[in-house]
């Protein structure tokens, strides 16, 4: 994986999911906010938790901790909004920790796995001052394979 | 031209630009495809099958030609004889550039060559089997046909400049001036031909953009009246009015003027919805219009005589769906002037007028437009359908024989069908109805055929009338609620708890509703979609998990008794409460109907649909959701794609054979029985449908009077039948228990309990009845439960054998159980005492008898509910005529009506009786007339008037 050096300095909103520390480029994040109620959804993903309405716009909210396959329930702190293919979608996050300034050097190959949440989902790991934050793949978060 | 055409016309190039800008991606697609997509080449053909039909239309013979010879070569490929090589694919590219300029310059399509174009695909059509197999090799080809190939040239492109202001400035092609080969009609040899044609293949992308625009152009600007304009700038100001007010109240924090100001948006905000909805409404009339010539120039062409009649053309649809509409109204038009309506001679071998009508109809019906095209034409033939529809591989045989005929008739709307045994240049090879299919479910609308052999058929399409906002139901599942578009909605059913066993069914694992004869397959939502059930408390409005089963589950399982019914009053009660009621929203998925089973409903809204995002891709059971008035979001179901999750078809394939299962369970229904003991080794049956209730009484509480055993309850008395003594030859025995049941059957307006010493069960016999060994009054027949013989009670027999006038009066019903009214018959004659006595509780009341004008008093003191008195005159002790003085003597009782009876008429007795302050004077004999005065003049004694006690010899 060479994406590393996809990021240039940026800052990084960080977050937690479970065990997770979890980043994403600041011009990523739309909005954070508060969990709103959500309206349960059924759909092939059991990770999507369900639909809010966002100021007049649906929003499918999508459970990280569940995508990632982490054991922990979500504790749903926060939802970080993105806005991946022209859509708007909420991720909801266990709790907000940071945000830091993101050197393009600092970014590392992403290992084999990450406390217990596949590879597949980081594009880069970023070495925080005594702690690594993988870097969520939104692509590959958004993109199952079964929505392919 | 004439207004009317040009603006037809005009339609017509709006239309096939729009189509046309997407033929170019498809055809190089089809290219790319390595197995048959059968779906795009269809997209391609009807494309060209469309423009085709108007070019026809419009006397643009080029134009048409070279469709068709492209349909011709797209057949092949959408059949499988054709494989795509890239020199097929670069021909039909080079074809539909012509055809683009040609739709963009149509008034000199006529003067292009296009002669070019129809040899390359006769030589595809011909050498066809050559190109197929060797993938597209030109050598082979040009060795086979030996033939020079024109290459197509665009010389049309050139004259773009002249005669076409209705062409605005930049649609006009751009390509012609420099990129073209400059070579019109150049010959070139066989060997050359595949460089050229991808050449000029490659050229459209010059071109294309233009087309592209064209269709933006058409798609984003609307005429919208003046007034209309001023209407919104009208509302706009009110708005800002009212906004500036609604600031100032929350500022003020004054709730009445908040109120007000709330109530003005609400309004305001209606208006303008309606006033901006309204821009987009364009009357149906733009697309109407043009059949009336469409079917006047079919008609000649074909011969026949078809007097158009078209009616609605006011109704206003949004403009999208207007446009949408298109296609697929030529089609049917088309279809029914073609195929529908048949030639003069055949009409009048037929017993019809020769003339054939075509009606075209569009109205509202419940918030949505429906447009019906019907004709008094042949109509279809199932048997010809279903034979095509199989040979077509469509559906197998067997299917066919599980449909109806309309539904047979209904697969005209799957892809790949023809009702014309040729194809003919105006409709035919079988895209008609799948057009029409595609379209109307793009924006939303429904089509439904109907047709009978012979006398015509009638196409129905229900359009939403705008795509924004679409009229729907909302419901409650569990807790989630989900709106259901009104356009889906056929009815919606609330079955009450008494019914639910009789509406709804389990068949093989499948739960069919029971409508009015049809069954229809009926979906849990709930567990298709993993809602999690709750259950809400009907008293506290609590809601916890469901832990209870479904309710028409377990009256199954009850019914087969797996569960146990330990009271069965329990079963009564559960089924007179209100909750337990089912809810069930029929709704329509094209031409499928099933039920959805909803827990609430709620009201009908008008509904702005919202776009789901890329995980519900594949979730089709839901075509969006929406905002509700609470903010909380509902997802819109999609009837079709609920059907499909469902798997609700599969359920139908073998309705048939449902329908005889449960033919048998609702048969057997009758045969759900309550069981009651009279001893241990006897056991009667009631049906249990004649249950009205069970009740539960101590033996002291009986009273038996004039030979009949009653209970007092609800405030009247309810008359009981015993087994003992009518058809069971058990002699009496109370003592053994303190309490019976009664089994309160409803008699007439009346009631009768029978009485039982117990029940022991309910069952659900599905086994025949022997109606002949154990046969005899009150006894119907016998069945044998658990190797146990019990008998079926005859509960009409039995209450004959009682007493036959009973029956009759309970039955007639004359006179309400609660309103008995009580008559003191006064008699000393045992024999006449039976006989009237019998004759007045025959008519409705209860009798009490006294024996002499003494204990008449007596009983009229101790029975203040009396409200008349019938007595004899000839008594020991007192007789009539003094008891009636007495009675007579305290004004209290001077209204009482008494009649007199006597066995000795004369005018004499009766004067002395009148005196005395009789009412009506009978004889004896006459029971009718006696039963007629009752009925007359007894009346309920008007309550809280304190009766006096009479003191005998008071008087004298």
């Amino acid at each position: 994986m060479s994406q590393v050096d996809r990021y240039n300095d940026t800052e990084i909103i960080v977050f937690r999911v479970g065990e997770v520390i979890v980043g994403l480029p600041i011009n990523e994040v739309r909005e954070i906010f508060k969990p709103p109620e959500f309206t349960p959804v059924h759909t092939r993903y059991d990770y999507v938790k369900g639909v809010i309405n966002l100021r007049g716009n649906i929003v499918t909210i999508i459970d990280l901790n569940w995508r990632m396959g982490l054991s922990e329930p979500t504790l749903g702190g926060h939802i970080v909004l993105v806005e991946f293919r022209h859509e708007l979608i909420g991720l909801l996050v266990d709790k907000i920790e940071d945000s830091v300034f993101g050197r393009s050097e600092n970014f590392f190959q992403v290992p084999g796995n990450i406390n217990g949440a596949d590879a597949d989902f980081f594009k880069a790991i970023y070495r925080r001052d005594d702690d690594l934050v993988a870097m969520l793949d939104l692509e590959n978060t958004m993109i199952s394979e079964h929505t392919q | 031209m004439d207004e009317l055409d040009e603006e037809v016309l005009q339609l017509f190039v709006d239309e096939s630009r729009e189509h046309l800008a997407g033929i170019e991606g498809d055809l190089l697609a089809m290219e790319a495809m390595t197995v048959l997509d059968k779906e795009l080449v269809n997209k391609v053909f009807r494309t060209l099958h469309t423009i085709k039909g108007g070019a026809g239309f419009f006397d643009l013979s080029k134009l048409q030609n070279l469709a068709h010879a492209m349909e011709n070569v797209l057949d092949l490929i959408r059949n499988g004889e054709l494989v795509t090589t890239p020199l097929i694919v670069s021909s039909l590219l080079a074809g539909a550039d012509t055809v683009a300029g040609m739709v963009n310059n149509l008034t000199t399509s006529n003067d292009q060559d296009i002669s070019a174009h129809l040899q390359v695909f006769e030589q595809i059509l011909e050498g066809d089997s050559h190109i197929a197999a060797s993938t597209g090799e030109v050598e082979t080809n040009s060795q086979a046909g030996a033939r020079e190939l024109f290459v197509p040239v665009e010389r049309q492109v050139e004259d773009d400049g002249r005669d076409n202001e209705h062409i605005p400035e930049e649609v006009r092609p751009t390509g012609s001036e420099g990129d073209l080969p400059e070579a019109p009609a150049a010959v070139m040899s066989a060997e050359q031909l595949s460089p050229v044609a991808q050449a000029s293949a490659s050229k459209p992308d010059g071109n294309k953009p233009d087309t592209g625009k064209t269709a933006q152009v058409a798609d984003q600007s609307i005429r919208v009246q003046l007034p209309l304009l001023d209407r919104l700038m009208e509302l706009a100001g009110e708005l800002v009015l009212t906004r500036n007010a609604l600031l100032q109240s929350v500022e003020s924090k004054d709730g009445a003027s908040l109120a007000m100001a709330a109530k003005k948006v609400d309004s305001i905000t209606s208006q303008l919805q309606k006033a901006i909805m309204s821009t987009r409404m364009q009357s149906i009339d733009i697309v109407f219009s043009k059949f009336r010539r469409i079917v006047r120039d079919l008609s000649g062409q074909l011969g026949k005589d078809i007097r158009l009649e078209i009616s609605g053309e006011e109704v206003e649809l949004d403009k999208k769906i207007i446009e949408a509409l298109g296609d697929p109204l030529t089609h049917l038009v088309r279809n029914a002037v073609d195929h529908g309506l048949e030639k003069p001679a055949i009409r009048r071998a037929a017993g019809k007028s020769e003339e054939g009508f075509l009606r075209i109809d569009a109205f509202h019906e419940a918030g949505q437009v429906v447009i019906e095209i019907s004709d008094d034409g042949a109509g279809i033939n199932p048997a010809v359908i279903a034979a095509k529809a199989v040979e077509k591989q469509i559906c197998t045989e067997e299917d066919i024989a599980r449909l109806t005929d309309n539904d047979i008739i209904r697969l005209i709307f799957q892809p790949g069908f023809t009702t014309a045994a040729e194809v003919t240049d105006i409709s035919g090879r079988g895209v008609g109805m799948d057009v029409v299919r595609q379209n109307l479910a793009k924006v939303g609308g429904v089509a439904d055929i109907e047709s009978v052999l012979g006398k015509g058929s009638t196409v129905r399409l229900k359009l939403p009338l705008t795509l924004a906002i679409i009229p729907s139901v909302l419901v409650g599942i569990s807790s989630e609620s989900f709106a259901i578009p009104q356009v889906n909605v056929v009815e919606m059913v609330g079955i009450t708890p008494a019914e639910v066993k009789n509406r709804i069914q389990r068949v093989g694992g499948a739960t069919v509703l029971r409508l009015r004869g049809e069954l229809l397959p009926l979906i849990d939502l709930s567990q298709h979609l993993g809602i999690e059930e709750v259950y809400v408390d009907p008293v506290s409005g609590e809601t916890a998990a469901e832990r209870r089963d479904r309710l028409f589950d377990r009256r199954m399982l009850a019914e087969e008794g797996e569960i146990e019914i330990e009271d069965p009053r329990h079963v009564a009660e559960r089924r007179q409460n209100h909750q337990s009621a089912v809810h069930i929203v029929v709704v329509a998925a094209g031409v499928f109907k099933y039920g959805i089973r909803v827990d609430e409903l709620h009201e009908s809204a008008e509904i702005v649909v919202k776009p789901l995002g890329m995980h519900f891709k594949d979730s089709d059971e839901f075509t969006g959701a929406t905002i509700l008035g609470d903010g909380k979001v509902a997802l819109i179901l999609n009837a079709e794609g609920v059907r499909r999750l469902t798997g609700a078809n599969e359920t139908r394939q073998s309705l048939e054979e449902l329908d005889k299962v449960v033919a048998k369970v609702v048969e057997s229904d009758s045969c759900m029985l309550l069981v009651v003991k009279n001893g241990p080794e006897e056991m009667y049956a009631v049906p249990l449908q004649l249950v009205a209730r069970i009740e539960r009484f101590a033996y002291s509480d009986m009273q038996e009077v004039g030979g009949k055993k009653a209970i007092s309850y609800r405030g009247g008395i309810l008359p009981l039948v015993s087994l003992e003594g009518t058809v069971s030859d058990k002699a009496p025995q109370k003592s053994a228990a303190k309490e019976f049941y009664a089994v309160v059957f409803a008699v007439g307006k009346g009631e009768v309990g029978l009485i039982v010493p117990g029940i022991k069960d309910i069952v659900n016999y599905t086994k025949a009845i022997d109606v002949n060994t154990h046969r005899r009054k009150g006894i119907s027949g016998s069945l044998i439960v658990d190797g146990a013989i019990i008998q079926l009670l005859d509960l009409f027999g039995l209450l004959e054998i009682v007493d036959p006038q009973w029956t009759g009066h309970l039955i007639r019903g004359e006179i309400d159980e609660e309103d008995r009214l009580t008559i003191l018959l006064v008699e000393d004659s045992q024999f006449f005492q039976k006989q009237i006595a019998d004759e007045i509780v025959s008519a409705g009341f209860t009798v009490i008898i006294a024996g002499d004008g003494l204990q008449g008093i007596e009983q009229l003191n101790n029975n203040p509910q009396v409200c008349m008195v019938v007595a004899d005159i000839e008594m020991p002790n007192m007789d009539g005529i003094e008891m009636v003085k007495t009675i007579r003597a305290h004004a209290e009782y001077r209204s009482l009506p008494i009649i007199a009876l006597t066995s000795v008429a004369g005018a004499e007795a009766e004067k002395r009786g009148y005196e005395a302050g009789v009412n009506e004077y009978h004889i004896k004999l006459d029971r009718e007339q006696v039963v007629a005065s009752c009925v007359r003049l007894a009346s309920k004694r008007p309550k809280g008037i304190a009766l006096p006690q009479i003191v005998v010899g008071e008087r004298s």
